[in-house]
């Protein structure tokens, strides 16, 4: 086992070095880059003193005037060279070092990714255990159902339809953003706390709707497996043996359910850190993938590599975490 | 004036016609009278015997914009530089800045608290959420969706003391969250888009506390076709004639206005001479305008060869068969076996692009119609919107296309239309072709050109500081204005409103900028010291 | 950058758990063949004399009987179906209606339907007005004329209210919103069903490949299906619209291309899925029988391995339709996806971007949705159907 972990992770290493080169190149060669983008309405404004050959300058200053494809190779090792400095670069748009911008935003979507799951995982395991032991039931009917309507549904259009319902028209909710302006938070513990409640409330719909959206997979999963496990031979044992239902089901059929389970876990992993670009934007809260799309749409070219390299690198953990529980769980599996 | 090119020296050591002025005694200018200015010298700043900072400028000829030249932005030293430039400042040659210099640019640039915070020095500094405007960081100034400014207590510039308001913040909603965002109460000030459903609605709320204001944008949209990509002036023209101007302005019902010349109808020129004008290339399938002196001379020929009269419409046929003047006898085109209009290596088959991402925009409508049209008349056209818009105008990529100007004070049409203007914008009707051409191809337009220059030239060259000269100018930017039009790159299509929406219950809308001193340059906040909040009841 | 909604549904069916081995094939057997047995029986009993005669329910029966028995599944099946005459019978239904006059003046410019632009506003009749003529040979007879009269400024109906011969009323450019519904319907429907079998087809090659061979082939595929997961979709979406704009491609054309991109990003998926499969299944006996009766590697694959996963597979199949369908819409969202004028359900939701068309006009954009869910329902309940009915121990 150990020198499989070693040799995946040798390999992942090659892998994001491919990875970072592909995206590094599919960036650059967007249509129009950040200088571009961001004097465009300025160039077409004749008063304003931005001519063409500011606009050199400008793409100079960034790096980003040598096109051909030496010029994009050089840019990507002064890339690479920095990255191994440990320097992930400036944003251009928030003029930060990238690393920073990526911490300060991370926890708010982080929060929202990370209560949304578990709270799915609480709700669904259940539902789904409960429809698979009551099969073809009206309580199965039902959970299904509604469950699937939810993750039938486009997000932003659910997430209209819940800020239309619960904040404008009933008015229980704030409509968007994180904090509320209008009041005042003294630099104090109890103001912090007061600050903290605040966001909280905000954050109550967003992840209402993460979760409706989720919910119907997971639980379809759980009872796709509890079924299984129940048409088992050590269950028919179990239930032959006389066990009361109740105990065939929590004590025998439950811990076999998780145990598949917990592959998904790993899978998980990017999905926590990487944000949800479109609730973001219809909650205009700046969370990660609000601020990835912005990046990716402005031409932030370093801002893009390190965000898209944080989630490469989670995506590839993920998916050894992800192979190793397969491994573990089921023993057929010979790893290599 | 000569240009010193080496590195790290001025390009421009010296302008003559500028010189410190005010040294011993009081200036007159326009019968104001200015004092010697007064200076202390604390430590920030070291006031040089007999310097001060009053300049006189002398230009050599009549020039009615230069007035405007002469703004500039005020970059404190104290916040941009640092110590050591700071220390080397004299009044003669060290302002605290190294000029040319990418590492000095670059310091300030990637300094994230020089410029992530505001100066301060404006009615409101920057704060954070607990309040004080000492130190405050780029992190705590935009925190989490919400900037934050408080008064600035040493703002006094008319004697009207510092800010009524003591905090003002702002936040970041989405657009279609706009106005719901001023219901619930989270927001207190925003500015939709004027659409009349939009008001209708904020009119309705009136008595819930919620009041709305437009006043006039000073730009004006417009559709540009690329003379480069277009090369027939008669083709543009039959284009220009399908496109319904009318139907962008009822993208904003009543709070748009349309507009018929190149020139805002902010401007005090539209004002002085463009009173009367109404729409160059009549709408082709609408009705005959009643003043046929302000239209295309073919135009003009034809309906009265019809015997059309205001208000008539032309049948289906007859609009074809003007089409068919226009771009086959006049231009010299003639029909493929596609049915498709072509001369030599241009054929009728073109793009028209909308900026931005979405197909929400005034001018889909009538881009989309005139399409239709077209396409029945001998040309094939698509309508497309493009994210990327805007950054292919600049590089002349696009062949017809919707966007907006914004506008200045001055009226001087140099940038935009002068054949030696250096501005981007000229790539847009595609002058790099028509001026670089030699052959007979473009002559029409050169000669336009060279008339319109000519014009511009005489323009900025009245002195238009009497009444008499503002009408005499005013109509020397009529006749280029009617050039432009003759040119057939740039079809106005609507000016529109900007609109207000606030809660009258939280603000005294009587501190607002009164009506009669609102214009398309001063908004409602624009004395944003002067507005006061409503005292709690 | 993946949405978490798509992540869920794409792990939960990566390590799917349920086998279909040999035993399910036995399973089948014993099932049917004591059905068969009873049916037998109770013939034997009418008829009075014994022919020993058997009757095979061959698998495929079996299990649609089984689908059948499931409420849930009929019902995603009507709906499905319900969905796919609306798509592709409605328009040439619609068609027919030539005396709506938008329609008729659809006809005349050569437009099709979903583009057509209602500008027939304030088409009022004039009172019939009988008027008395006489013809040539002196006779008498009244005419009555209906008078239609036109608005001819010539500007779009926008946002009409349902009525004057739009079900749905108009959108914000004055296209009826019920025709393109149903033009959409055939967009989304197709991009789904052709998204999902290519995705399968590479997904099943590469994964059987993979699997089965195992070893360092194993470990590139692996590698490059990593690589795939790796790369963010959006700027690839980005920079890929912007070249599809530049080759002057249809709008129609610009559909395909989308189609193919999804694809690219899509068949990661189904290769993992199917290789875990066949890491379990290829220690079974039954395969390791093939082995010795030496048959080929792809006979091996194809004809053996690839048909037990396939009941995996079709569930998958069935579920990522309603997936790939949600992805087109949040395309369209973004403003990449299916381009004007062509109509999809997605491109009409988003729609609901404008305050006031998401507030007052709701005909405008709920429909869309609605579809949108009973297009994804009915695919999840009839992929659930069909895993409930392949599953050889089920409890009916």
């Amino acid at each position: 086992m150990f020198k499989y972990i070693v040799k995946r992770l040798l390999i992942s290493i090659v892998i994001l070095l491919g990875v970072s080169i592909i995206i590094y190149f599919l960036v650059r060669l967007m249509p129009a880059d950040y200088i571009d983008n961001r004097f465009a309405s300025q160039l077409q404004n004749p008063n304003s003193g931005i001519n063409e050959e500011t606009i050199l300058e400008f793409k100079k200053l960034y790096g980003l005037d040598d096109n051909s494809f030496m010029g994009i190779l050089r840019g990507y090792f002064s890339w690479l060279g920095n990255l191994v400095r440990g320097d992930l670069g400036n944003s251009f748009i928030y003029m930060k070092p990238v690393g920073q911008v990526i911490a300060e935003n991370m926890w708010i979507s982080f929060a929202i990714a990370l209560v949304a799951t578990v709270l799915q995982f609480l709700i669904a395991i259940p539902l789904g255990i409960t429809s698979a032991t009551h099969q073809y039931s009206v309580r199965d009917y039902v959970t299904t159902v509604l469950t699937m309507i939810g993750i039938s549904l486009p997000t932003y259009f659910f997430a209209y339809i819940a800020i239309r319902v619960f904040a404008v028209e009933l008015g229980w909710l704030p409509n968007s953003g994180l904090i509320d302006l209008s009041k005042n938070y003294a630099d104090t513990f109890g103001g912090q706390m007061e600050k903290f409640g605040d966001i909280l409330v905000h954050l109550i719909l967003p992840i209402f709707v993460t979760v409706i959206l989720s919910i119907g997979g997971l639980m379809r999963y759980t009872r796709t497996n509890t079924l299984e496990v129940l048409s088992a031979d050590y269950i028919r044992t179990a239930r032959a043996k006389g066990l009361s239902e109740k105990k065939v089901i929590y004590k025998h059929a439950f811990r076999n359910t998780l145990i598949p389970l917990a592959t998904l876990l790993a899978g998980i992993l990017p999905s926590l850190f990487g944000g949800m670009m479109i609730t973001e934007q219809v909650f205009s809260i700046d969370g990660i993938g609000n601020l990835a799309y912005n990046a990716l749409r402005q031409g932030d070219i370093p801002f893009v590599m390190g965000y898209n390299m944080f989630l490469a690198v989670l995506t590839v953990i993920g998916t050894l975490l992800s192979d190793i529980m397969y491994s573990i769980v089921d023993p057929r599996v010979k790893l290599q | 004036m000569e240009k010193d090119n080496t590195e790290g020296a001025l390009q421009f050591p010296n302008v003559s016609g500028i010189k410190f002025a005010n040294k011993d005694q009081k200036v007159t200018v326009n019968n104001k009278e200015y004092d010697v200015p007064q200076y202390e010298d604390d430590a920030h700043t070291h006031v040089k015997d007999g310097y001060n900072e009053v300049l006189s400028i002398t230009i050599k000829e009549i020039d009615p914009k230069a007035i405007w030249n002469f703004a500039f932005s005020v970059a404190p030293m104290y916040y941009y530089s640092d110590a050591e430039h700071i220390a080397a400042f004299d009044y003669e040659s060290n302002f605290g800045v190294e000029y040319r210099s990418q590492s000095f640019m670059n310091n300030v640039v990637n300094s994230t608290e020089k410029v992530g915070v505001p100066v301060g020095a404006g009615a409101y500094a920057a704060s954070k959420a607990s309040g004080g405007i000492d130190n405050i960081t780029a992190g705590q100034f935009y925190d989490l969706g919400g900037v934050y400014f408080e008064r600035n207590p040493y703002f006094n510039p008319d004697g009207k003391g510092p800010a009524k308001i003591k905090k003002i913040r702002f936040s970041v909603v989405a657009e279609n969250q706009m106005v719901d965002s001023l219901y619930t109460g989270s927001i207190d000030f925003v500015e939709p888009n004027a659409k009349p459903g939009t008001i209708t609605e904020l009119n309705g709320k009136r008595d819930e506390g919620i009041g709305n204001k437009n006043v006039q944008t000073s730009g004006y949209g417009y559709i540009g076709i690329n003379a480069g990509k277009v090369p027939s002036i008669y083709v543009r023209r039959a284009i220009m004639y399908s496109i319904n101007t009318q139907e962008t302005v009822n993208y904003y019902g009543t709070t748009a206005k349309p507009i018929y010349r190149s020139m805002s109808l902010s401007s005090w020129v539209s004002t002085l001479a463009l009173q009367n004008v109404t729409s160059y290339y009549p709408y082709i399938n609408g009705p005959v305008p009643s003043n046929l002196n302000v239209v295309d001379p073919d135009y003009r020929e034809y309906v009265t060869r019809l015997g059309k009269k205001a208000g008539d419409t032309l049948t289906s046929q007859e609009q074809e068969d003007f089409i068919r003047h226009l771009v086959g006898d006049l231009g010299g085109y003639t029909l493929n076996s596609d049915q498709v209009y072509f001369k030599g290596s241009d054929t009728c088959k073109y793009t028209f692009t909308v900026v931005g991402d979405e197909s929400d925009h005034p001018a889909w409508a009538a881009l989309w119609h005139a399409k239709e049209l077209l396409n029945n008349w001998g040309f094939e056209i698509e309508v497309k919107t493009d994210t990327y818009g805007l950054q292919k105008l600049s590089t002349g990529d696009l062949t017809v296309w919707a966007a907006a100007w914004g506008s200045t004070i001055d009226p001087d049409m140099y940038q935009v239309y002068h054949k030696e203007s250096t501005a981007t914008s000229v790539n847009n009707w595609g002058y790099k072709q028509i001026l670089r051409d030699t052959t007979s191809k473009y002559q029409t337009e050169r000669d336009i050109i060279d008339e319109l220059s000519e014009l511009i030239e005489e323009g900025r060259k009245v002195d238009d500081s009497t009444d008499n000269g503002k009408i005499a100018r005013a109509n020397i930017y009529k006749s280029a204005l009617d050039l432009v039009m003759e040119l057939a790159v740039e079809l106005p299509t609507y000016q529109r409103d900007d609109l207000f929406a606030y809660n009258t219950n939280k603000i005294d809308v009587s501190t607002f900028t009164p009506d009669s001193e609102l214009s398309a340059f001063k908004g409602l906040t624009s004395n944003i010291h002067l507005i006061s909040l409503n005292v709690a009841k | 950058m993946k949405e978490q909604q798509d992540n869920n549904l794409e792990i939960g069916e990566t390590v799917g758990l349920d086998n279909v081995s040999t035993e399910a094939t036995m399973a089948a057997e014993t099932a049917e063949a004591a059905e068969a047995a009873e049916r037998q029986g109770g013939e034997e009993r009418e008829l009075g004399v014994a022919e020993e005669t058997y009757k095979e329910m061959s698998p495929l029966r079996l299990i649609l009987r089984r689908f059948f028995r499931s409420k849930l599944s009929i019902v995603g099946l009507v709906m499905i179906v319900a969905l796919f005459l609306f798509s592709f019978l409605g328009p040439i239904i619609y068609n027919a209606f030539d005396n709506v006059p938008w329609i008729h003046e659809a006809h005349e410019q050569n437009l099709t339907l979903e583009e057509a632009v209602d500008r027939s506003y304030h088409v009022e009749l004039a009172p019939p007005t009988p008027q008395t003529m006489t013809d040539l040979d002196g006779n008498t007879f009244t005419v009555t004329e209906v008078v239609e009269l036109e608005n001819n400024t010539g500007d779009a109906n926008k946002l009409m209210d349902p009525g004057q011969g739009h079900l749905l009323g108009t959108d914000d450019k004055g296209m009826d919103v019920f025709v393109r519904l149903m033009y959409g319907g055939r967009i989304s429907l197709i991009i789904g069903f052709i998204v999902v079998i290519l995705e399968t087809l590479i997904g099943i090659v590469i994964g059987g490949i993979s699997g089965y061979f195992g070893g360092w082939i194993d470990n590139i595929l692996m590698r490059i299906v990593d690589i795939f997961n790796c790369i963010p979709t959006l700027p690839i979406l980005l920079i890929g619209s912007f070249v599809i704009d530049s080759w002057g491609l249809q709008p129609d054309q610009q559909i395909y291309v989308l189609m193919v991109i999804i694809t690219l990003f899509g068949w990661s998926g189904t290769a993992r899925l199917v290789r875990g499969q066949i890491l379990g299944l290829r220690e079974q006996e039954y395969i390791t029988a093939t082995e010795v009766m030496g048959f080929s590697p792809w006979r091996r694959i194809f004809k053996h391995l690839i048909p037990n996963v396939m009941p995996q597979l079709i569930v998958s199949m069935t579920l990522g339709l309603g997936s790939v369908i949600l992805y087109e819409s949040t395309l369209s969202y973004l403003g990449l996806g299916v381009q004007l004028p062509k109509a999809a359900w997605g491109t009409m939701i988003a729609l609901a971007k404008t305050r006031e068309v998401l507030i007052y006009h709701m005909n405008v954009w709920l429909p869309a949705g609605i579809l949108i869910v009973i297009a994804v329902l009915g695919f999840n309940f009839i992929g659930d159907g069909l895993r409930d009915a392949m599953d050889p121990k089920a409890r009916k």
